[in-house]
């Protein structure tokens, strides 16, 4: 199964916002938070802290630092030898941002119908999908690695990537067909490219780096996900329980 | 015997001055690069002919120079007389022998630990006059080092740093006088463009790239927003003897993409300005796009050429905008002559006669999102172009893509960003961009060899018919000048966000780029 990156976040902040305990007593300052970050800090990481010139900052594990003083540390000073840079904005102001850079992490966890344990036996049987995705080791390459989603995605982000992985495709797995000159075809997703070649993890998991040169036809579909669509697959309640047992994949040890 | 020995010592300490008259006379001597773009035209060519399109497939490596920093190097060296002058960012100086790489002397400079620069704490270069050489800083100042031994000469303060001022261009050095431009666009600085002294580092004189109260041209700024209206000039311009007239781009009005808070042209944001050499009085100013709110900055290289236009010999100037448009003006008096696109364009209609553009119903960027060509890079951006004086071509690369543009409040803090919201990227179609040789005298184009990602390298063009670009990937390549066809290419394995350099070490012609932390010297045989 694909997981997706959406640029949905609004949606699962607004969603945790009125589930969350604890959340509600700060909501001022999370808008604050927000409004900054939109202001200073989407033209780089996205308005929905996705990334795009800067990184993504969903992930909930930043490379400069991840407590909160680091993170206040990395927004105030910036980073050297990035493109990040400085602020004058105020304390205040600063630590606003670290509270809204921290719930685009989906930190805080809600609560979610299904039954993990059913969704973990739907995972490995039914759906197949350790032919293309692994967790904890277990699994095929062709899809994310699953191990940590629970942490990365919101439960609504989950359940569109599993109903229709087309909508938002992750470039790291856009799907390609080549066929070269000597008549072998190539068939994987597209690990790297320039202008004179392009590497690849074929369907047989095999690194292939082909020249362009030596191609006769090459393909690379952005719009359509390697992954099928599960929604004829599996009933609304199945669904719920596939998305229960991917939510409980967290970072520290939570599996059933 | 005394007088003797002292009249050798003036005599090769004279030879060794960059002085005025040389850097006028910058073509004559084609195995120097003395100023950004390699001479006050800043055609970005070179006149040496030892690589030709017969033995350029034969380049190799001659030396590399590592610089162990983890800033993008956006330097474009400098050399005289073997000795490559070159910044590693944010603000270190190198002399290096250009034949092997080997470094004479560095500078180094100590910063202030909270910078604000939009996009990097980068540097593109020094200027050279007489015995000195002349950075700008991340911090907003102008340091003169000693071209022998890298000391420190004197160091004024062009601006306040803290409120988001910064230098990242390479001055240029004009008569007795460094140029210098400035960066902060995203801060909502007030831009300026600066005369200093080359001798005692004093200020000679300032221009506004926004008129103050008062002047011609504020009334283009509604209400107070002239005092945060950006108009930065980040990119070094050009200089004509004759008309001793500076050309200099101006870069985007703040907030970028609210328009809404400064209504009216914004002169002279997105603009070429024409000042007086030596008053840095405004001659003449055309502006590209006339309240920009897609961040189009025009910051591009005003590439200087005296030839015919439509049956008439004039001095023109060419230039391709990140708004997508190759114009032809007339820099005696900045007349608009003709513009065409070079990628996609949404945004405009047409250019009509005096140049301003006549723009779609509907552009602007909107709280629901508009989508426009180009994006918000532009159709092309602060990465030199070059022109050939043999094929009479216009050389530049160009990305075709389009976004969509949000606009949203813009609240003004000192120091801090300054934007009106962000535009989005259009995630599955990235878009496409190739290198072009435009025809100046049509805006058609002749060639185009396709790149790959959005490009951020300059291109050089030799006397040998080549033409020299690099690639995000870290391929470096030469391509054939007249038609396009690659002939040679190196996998140099870093980001290539600089414009390369052609020059002569020990009777050899070499050509230098920097890539990732690195420089990278390609000649055809070793020459040391």
């Amino acid at each position: 199964m694909k997981i997706s990156v959406r640029a949905k976040v609004w949606l699962c902040i607004l969603i945790l916002h009125y589930t969350v305990d604890g959340i509600a007593r700060a909501q001022d300052s999370d808008s604050a938070g927000e409004r900054l970050f939109r202001l200073h800090c989407a033209e780089c990481h996205g308005v929905d802290g996705r990334g795009g010139r800067g990184p993504d900052l969903t992930r909930g594990v930043y490379r400069h630092g991840s407590t909160d003083q680091a993170l206040y540390q990395t927004i105030s000073q910036g980073v050297a030898g990035t493109q990040m840079p400085g602020t004058s904005l105020s304390e205040r102001q600063l630590l606003q941002i670290v509270k809204h850079v921290r719930g685009l992490a989906s930190s805080a966890r809600v609560s979610v119908p299904g039954d993990p344990a059913a969704g973990r036996k739907l995972f490995v049987g039914k759906g197949g999908c350790p032919t293309c995705h692994m967790v904890r080791g277990v699994g095929g390459r062709l899809g994310p690695d699953l191990t940590n989603i629970g942490s990365l995605r919101s439960p609504p982000n989950l359940q569109a990537s599993i109903l229709r992985p087309d909508e938002d495709i992750d470039p790291a797995y856009w799907a390609v067909e080549a066929a070269a000159k000597d008549g072998k075809i190539y068939s994987g997703i597209r690990l790297n490219e320039d202008s004179y070649s392009i590497q690849l993890l074929d369907v047989n998991e095999n690194l292939q780096s082909l020249t362009k040169k030596d191609l006769k036809t090459l393909t690379v579909d952005k719009k359509k996900s390697r992954m099928p669509a599960y929604a004829a697959a599996f009933t609304a309640s199945e669904v719920e329980d596939l998305v229960a047992y991917l939510y409980s994949l967290q970072r520290s040890a939570r599996l059933p | 015997m005394r007088a003797i020995c002292i009249a050798i010592v003036a005599t090769s300490s004279i030879a060794a001055q960059v002085n005025y008259q040389r850097l006028v006379e910058s073509d004559g001597e084609p195995g120097n690069w003395l100023t950004y773009s390699g001479g006050y035209q800043s055609h970005r060519h070179s006149g040496l002919d030892q690589l030709t399109r017969d033995n350029v497939g034969r380049l190799q490596l001659q030396w590399a120079f590592q610089m162990k920093t983890l800033e993008t190097v956006e330097t474009t060296p400098l050399v005289e007389d073997g000795v490559m002058y070159l910044t590693k960012p944010p603000n270190d100086v190198f002399a290096l022998d250009a034949g092997n790489g080997r470094p004479y002397w560095n500078y180094r400079r100590s910063l202030p630990e909270r910078i604000n620069v939009c996009c990097g704490q980068v540097n593109r270069g020094v200027a050279m006059l007489g015995d000195r050489v002349f950075m700008g800083t991340v911090d907003a100042h102008l340091v003169a080092l000693d071209r022998k031994t890298g000391n420190l000469i004197w160091d004024v303060v062009v601006a306040d740093y803290t409120r988001g001022y910064s230098v990242t261009a390479a001055p240029l050095a004009v008569k007795n006088q460094v140029i210098v431009g400035i960066s902060g666009g995203e801060y909502g600085i007030r831009g300026f463009l600066d005369a200093y002294d080359a001798a005692t580092g004093k200020r000679l004189w300032r221009f506004y790239t926004i008129p103050g109260p008062g002047v011609p041209g504020h009334e283009t700024w509604a209400g107070e927003s002239w005092k945060t209206g950006g108009a930065p000039t980040w990119v070094t311009g050009s200089f004509d003897p004759k008309l001793n007239l500076i050309y200099w781009g101006t870069g985007n009005a703040a907030p970028d993409w609210n328009g809404e808070v400064r209504l009216g042209d914004n002169l002279y944001s997105s603009s070429v300005i024409a000042l007086d050499a030596d008053t840095g009085k405004l001659k003449w100013y055309f502006q590209f796009s006339p309240h920009d709110t897609h961040d189009w900055d025009a910051v591009q290289i005003p590439v200087l050429v005296d030839g015919e236009f439509r049956g008439q010999q004039r001095r023109l100037m060419y230039w391709g905008n990140r708004n997508a448009f190759f114009y032809v003006l007339n820099r005696e008096t900045g007349q608009f002559l003709m513009a065409k696109p070079f990628v996609t364009q949404t945004w405009a209609e047409r250019i009509d006669e005096k140049g301003r553009p006549v723009r779609r119903p509907n552009s602007d960027p909107s709280r629901e999102g508009t989508l426009i060509s180009p994006g918000p890079e532009g159709g092309t951006n602060w990465y030199s172009p070059s022109y050939s004086p043999q094929t009479r071509l216009f050389y530049l690369s160009v990305w075709d893509f389009a976004s969509k543009f949000y606009s949203g409040e813009a609240p003004y803090q000192p120091g801090a960003h300054f934007f009106g919201s962000v535009p989005a990227r259009i995630r599955d179609d990235p878009g496409s961009g190739s290198v072009k040789a435009i025809d100046p005298s049509t805006g058609d184009v002749r060639w185009q060899y396709p790149l790959y990602s959005m490009p951020q390298a300059g291109l050089l063009s030799t006397a040998g018919n080549l033409v020299f670009g690099g690639t995000d990937e870290g391929h470096f390549f030469a391509l054939d000048a007249a038609s396009g066809k690659e002939l040679w290419h190196a996998n140099t394995g870093g980001v290539i966000a600089a414009g390369p350099v052609s020059y002569l070490a020990r009777g050899k012609q070499l050509v230098s780029i920097a890539s990732g932390s690195a420089i990278f010297t390609f000649g055809l045989e070793r020459s040391w």
